[in-house]
């Protein structure tokens, strides 16, 4: 990948959103009333006596009465039918380098549509995108896209992938299905960027939908997770597992906050556990923290405690290991674990060169793992 | 003061009222600081913790008007409350572990609200009470205790500011006056009863003094605080990570060094907009990795402004030699000094100014996100010259409140300048001139090519990624379509819309609330309620009500009026002469010296009359319209001063002759100091929170001006037409002789 290809695509991304997001800033939307959100029914629940329901989508099995609404406060029982109340209602509209979700093993240096309504289903305090996944649908403006339409943008300007990122994408899975049903027709893919706090069987009908799933592993105790996501690490390990197992390309973000979750023998044992899960050729994206959200005034991750990690996780047998956020760094690029060769050199998010042929190396013809076409 | 039959100082009488006013006013000062610092102190919390601590001391003073001193006299209660004020320092320190979060992570306003009231109950409540015991004590004497409560606090504000502040923490400054308290008593009321309790409170002093940089440490683990300095700028605290370090001031993050891509965004944006620098202007931020980012430039000259010392001293410190280096280079040239006062002062003829503080959160840092301070800007720019700041946004979704707070910002610089850009991304990055300027990414990669700026951030690479045209100008349509107002010194708006993000972080109503409050406009606020008190005044004058409403209210509308000019000048001054924050007390003396005089004066007067409340109800509304109209003018630095000591002098007097009247048909000692408190504690929430950003200093002082001649018409009235008859009551035999 060049820089010619790279300006290419970022004009070409530039017209796409001509026509996306010129019309979601022309006129831009007020903060909904209830009466324009979706009435969607939506899938993976189970009805109870006395108009009660249960969510099934993630583990936290919300059981609620009629007019309550789940902990994402996207999804609400309404006499007893559980609907879905942001289907179609995209709050965020961008086009992302591929990179910075990030994916660095799937389709390099392409951009990526990426999407968005309110919601997640865990609350951290260091979310970056706290504006749309800690506040309720009627607090956001959005725009009505259906499924079609999104897949429509991104395969008239042939963007390669559709992104369902920013906040929880799992808490909209009926619209990301069947946006991804609709794109897959049209020969784009779609990614998902996730906190992996889904129940087995939505994931499973998600991974025959979707391409590749990254998913961001918050730490690597539960204590970790009471304290500061409100949730459960079981779950999410589980849902690692099960993307590796699946056909869907499976990348790891471990972001680390300093003091919180950086210890180095925490670090090694997690990388053990993906080694011994999902396998060598998983990629792991040690990212740093940046201060936001709730931690605003801790200070960032230093840069040597994510190097350290890294050694850590490479010594513990791991090819692919990054260093996230911090731009310019030399573990931005993959190295071939054949040659020790630069085979994708990255800039900030960009890919700069890349010496893959056939997802090989093209020095020493070792096998790279990804989805590079 | 009072002889005793010989003709000697009677100290023993005078001393516990003196030290009332001595341990409240320092105890509160100290208390805020530290409040600040836990809080990040802004002016809602500012306003919480005010507001809390006058309520308390108001009720205080109400509760148990028939209340006896304690046997062993006031020893016991003031090393009580000494203990208390300890207890308070800990209890804000140990904040987060009480509330479950970490140190450093934001708490909304429910737990500040939580905190002070909590420590005011502590603290104010009792003291407030205490008021009554020392009238009590002097007989009855109430407007004697006033003088000498006033006094007191006029000293400590004197001490604390020349000797404490500048030359210990908090802590040690807090022990510091315990102490001084405890050899006072010891020496001039020789208590006694009490004694092991005072020894205690003076043991306490020493280990307060020695525990604070320990306890701040534990306080911040797991981080490791390294150092912690109390300046009068502000609590200095370094925090070191692996090989990072970083100073925080009052809790908010200064700078973290290393951070290559945090001082690369604040300059190269900026300065790749021109070529043939000379001479760049970088307001804060040196340290940090901006002055190093600058010298890439060749022939850039960089005067460098930094407020406060000790955070140049604490950065040669803690960073490494090769981070401190670009501030020892020959091209640079440090300057500590208030940055607008600086450039106020300077020849001007900069290529770039480059304002790196923090984003306009507070009162303190919105007056360099003002439309004067932009005007002061563009004079000092040479032709074609930049201007630009950052403050925190967001990447993917720009929100109504965020918008609205970039809106304002962009507004007040469109005012100003020609041309005016917005860079997308976590943080927005405001560029302004009176030339073109151009976000292309192109033209920018090329000016690092032609420059030889060789950065690890700025790349072609991330300038297309963030210049994207689609991200660009969703930002710009984001703005340009938010209701935009303009910042202004005296109309500091934007720290109000900053207050409505802050509070959006967390589930309560604060930011609802906040919201709906800058939608009405200032003749709703403010002259609803106006004509409001002009019907009630005018009732209870016609239905000849007696001392209680006659001499009480004019109190009230005291407390309301004295607090709100304090917060409005507080808030003046340091838009025309900067550097408040070391100033505060300073101020605040000035004030309590006022009263100190103003209640002296009262005293010596044989005799108080309607007609002095008349006169000095005049006197309010002189003083106020002389206020009004010396706004926005260039005064002397000492006129603040000389019109805080002014209303304090007028308001001790009011309270005096007041409280004399009043006192002549109630026995209740502390009605009067209770309802002098409520007043203020209902004009500092209002003022600090809300009158004064959303609708501005001079609409407040309007108001205020209308209120006074209201109350003036009020004692007019009341003195003309003699009082009903009063019903009899149990409080209207006063018990004092």
């Amino acid at each position: 990948m060049k820089r010619r290809r790279f300006l290419r695509d970022a004009a070409g991304a530039g017209l796409a959103l001509g026509s996306g997001l010129a019309s979601l800033s022309a006129a831009p939307p007020l903060p909904g009333r209830d009466s324009d959100l979706s009435r969607v029914e939506a899938k993976y629940y189970r009805k109870l006596p006395d108009r009660e329901i249960e969510c099934l989508l993630c583990p936290r099995l919300c059981r609620l009465g009629d007019r309550e609404r789940g902990y994402c406060g996207v999804r609400e029982n309404v006499g007893g039918t559980y609907i879905t109340l942001v289907y179609g209602k995209v709050c965020s509209f961008n086009v992302d380098p591929i990179e910075k979700k990030p994916f660095f093993h799937f389709l390099p240096g392409t951009p990526a549509l990426s999407v968005a309504t309110v919601g997640c289903n865990v609350n951290c305090k260091f979310c970056q995108n706290w504006e749309i996944s800690q506040v309720r649908p009627e607090q956001v403006a959005h725009r009505d896209m259906s499924p079609e339409a999104v897949a429509r943008a991104a395969a008239e300007v042939r963007y390669p992938s559709i992104a369902y990122t920013y906040t929880e994408p799992t808490v909209f899975i009926e619209y990301m299905m069947d946006t991804a049903a609709a794109a897959r027709k049209r020969n784009v893919r779609s990614v998902v960027v996730t906190g992996g706090h889904i129940n087995p069987e939505p994931l499973r009908d998600l991974l025959e939908a979707v391409d590749a799933v990254k998913v961001d592993l918050k730490g690597f105790t539960q204590d970790f997770y009471t304290k500061y996501v409100r949730g459960e690490l079981r779950p999410v390990l589980d849902a690692i597992r099960a993307v590796g197992r699946s056909p869907a390309w499976l990348e790891i973000v471990y972001l680390v906050i300093p003091t919180l979750n950086d210890r180095e023998a925490l670090i090694r044992k997690m990388a053990g556990w993906v080694r011994d899960e999902v396998g060598t050729d998983v990629p792991v994206h040690f990212s740093r923290f940046m201060p936001m959200y709730l931690l605003k005034n801790l200070p960032p991750t230093p840069v040597s405690t994510l190097e350290r990690a890294r050694e850590a996780a490479l010594d513990e047998g791991l090819k692919f290991v990054y260093v996230g956020n911090v731009p310019g760094h030399p573990a931005e690029n993959t190295f071939c674990p054949g040659c020790g060769q630069t085979v994708i050199e990255r800039a900030g998010y960009r890919v700069r060169e890349t010496h893959i042929e056939k997802g090989r190396c093209d020095k020493c013809g070792e096998t790279i793992a990804g989805v590079w076409t | 003061m009072r002889r005793d039959d010989r003709g000697r100082l009677d100290l023993s009488s005078a001393l516990p009222a003196f030290l009332l006013g001595f341990m409240a006013a320092s105890f509160q000062l100290y208390l805020l600081r530290e409040f600040s610092a836990h809080f990040f102190g802004n002016e809602l919390v500012f306003g919480l913790f005010l507001g809390s601590w006058l309520l308390w001391g108001g009720l205080g003073s109400l509760a148990r008007p028939g209340s006896r001193l304690p046997p062993g006299g006031l020893a016991v209660p003031y090393s009580l409350i000494i203990m208390a004020f300890f207890s308070g320092l800990a209890l804000l320190r140990f904040s987060h572990r009480l509330m479950g979060t970490l140190p450093g992570e934001m708490t909304g306003l429910a737990p500040a609200l939580a905190f002070a009231f909590v420590l005011a109950f502590l603290l104010s409540f009792p003291l407030g009470h205490f008021f009554v015991l020392n009238s009590g004590l002097l007989g009855g004497n109430v407007p004697r205790v006033y003088f000498l409560e006033s006094l007191g606090a006029a000293t400590s504000g004197l001490l604390v500011h020349f000797l404490l502040v500048p030359r210990s923490s908090n802590w040690e400054g807090g022990a510091a006056i315990a102490a001084a308290a405890v050899a006072l008593i010891l020496i001039g009321l020789k208590p006694a009863k009490g004694r092991p309790l005072l020894a205690a409170a003076l043991a306490l002093s020493a280990a307060v003094a020695w525990l604070d940089l320990p306890s701040q440490k534990a306080a911040w683990r797991p981080l490791t605080l390294v150092e912690a300095e109390d300046t009068p700028y502000g609590k200095l605290q370094v925090i070191r990570t692996a090989d990072q370090v970083s100073l925080l001031s009052n809790g908010l993050p200064l700078f973290s060094s290393p951070d290559p891509a945090g001082a690369e965004e604040s300059v190269h944006f900026a300065l790749l907009q021109r070529t043939g620098l000379r001479r760049v202007l970088l307001i804060g931020g040196g340290a940090s990795g901006g002055a190093a980012e600058v010298l890439k430039y060749p022939g850039a000259g960089l005067d460098c402004v930094e407020l406060d010392p000790a955070v140049i001293r604490l950065a040669e410190k803690h960073l490494t030699a090769e981070e401190f280096a670009p501030l020892r280079d020959p091209r640079v040239r440090v300057v500590i000094r208030d940055g607008r006062a600086f450039l106020e002062g300077s020849p001007g003829g900069y290529d770039a100014i480059l304002l790196d503080l923090p984003e306009p959160a507070t009162a303190q840092v919105n007056r360099y996100y003002t439309r004067e301070f932009f005007l002061e800007v563009r004079s000092k720019l040479a032709p074609g010259g930049v201007f630009s700041f950052r403050v925190p946004s967001a990447e993917n979704y720009i929100s109504p409140d965020l918008a609205r707070f970039l809106a304002c910002l962009n507004a007040t610089l469109r005012d100003v300048f020609e041309e005016v850009l917005a860079v997308p991304g976590a943080n927005c990055v405001f560029l302004a001139s009176e030339e073109p300027l151009s976000l292309d990414p192109a033209a920018l990669a090329g000016a690092i090519d032609r420059l030889g700026v060789r950065s690890r951030y700025f790349s072609p690479e991330m300038l297309s990624a963030r210049l994207h045209p689609a991200r660009v100008g969703d930002l710009t349509s984001r703005i340009r379509e938010a209701p935009a107002r303009i910042n202004r010194d005296l109309v500091p708006v934007s720290y109000y819309f900053h207050s409505i993000l802050w509070a959006g972080r967390f589930s309560g109503l604060e930011s609802g609330l906040l919201r709906s409050l800058a939608r009405v406009p200032a003749s709703r606020a403010l002259d609803v309620p106006l004509v409001a008190f002009a019907v009630i005044l005018a009732v209870l004058a016609l239905a000849r009500r007696g001392p209680g409403a006659r001499y009480l209210i004019p109190v009230a509308g005291m407390g309301f009026t004295s607090i709100l000019v304090e917060m409005a000048v507080l808030v003046a001054f340091q838009a025309a002469f900067g550097y408040v924050y070391g100033k505060v007390v300073l101020l605040l003396t000035a004030f309590m010296a006022g009263l100190a005089v103003g209640s002296g004066l009262g005293q010596i007067r044989e005799r108080a009359s309607a007609a002095d409340l008349i006169m000095v109800q005049a006197g309010f509304l002189s003083l106020l319209v002389a206020a009004r109209a010396a706004l926005g003018t260039s005064g002397p630095e000492a006129g603040p001063y000389l019109l805080l000591l002014a209303f304090g002098s007028l308001g001790g007097f009011l309270f005096v002759v007041a409280s004399r009247l009043h006192l002549k048909a109630s026995s209740h000692l502390g009605l009067g100091y209770g309802v002098d408190l409520l007043g203020s504690f209902l004009g500092v929430v209002v003022a600090s929170a809300l009158i004064i950003p959303l609708w501005g200093i001079p609409a407040l002082l309007s108001r205020l001006t209308a209120l006074n001649a209201l109350l003036l018409a009020f004692v007019l009235v009341t003195s003309l037409l003699p009082a009903r008859k009063a019903r009899p009551s149990f409080l209207k035999r006063p018990p004092w002789p």
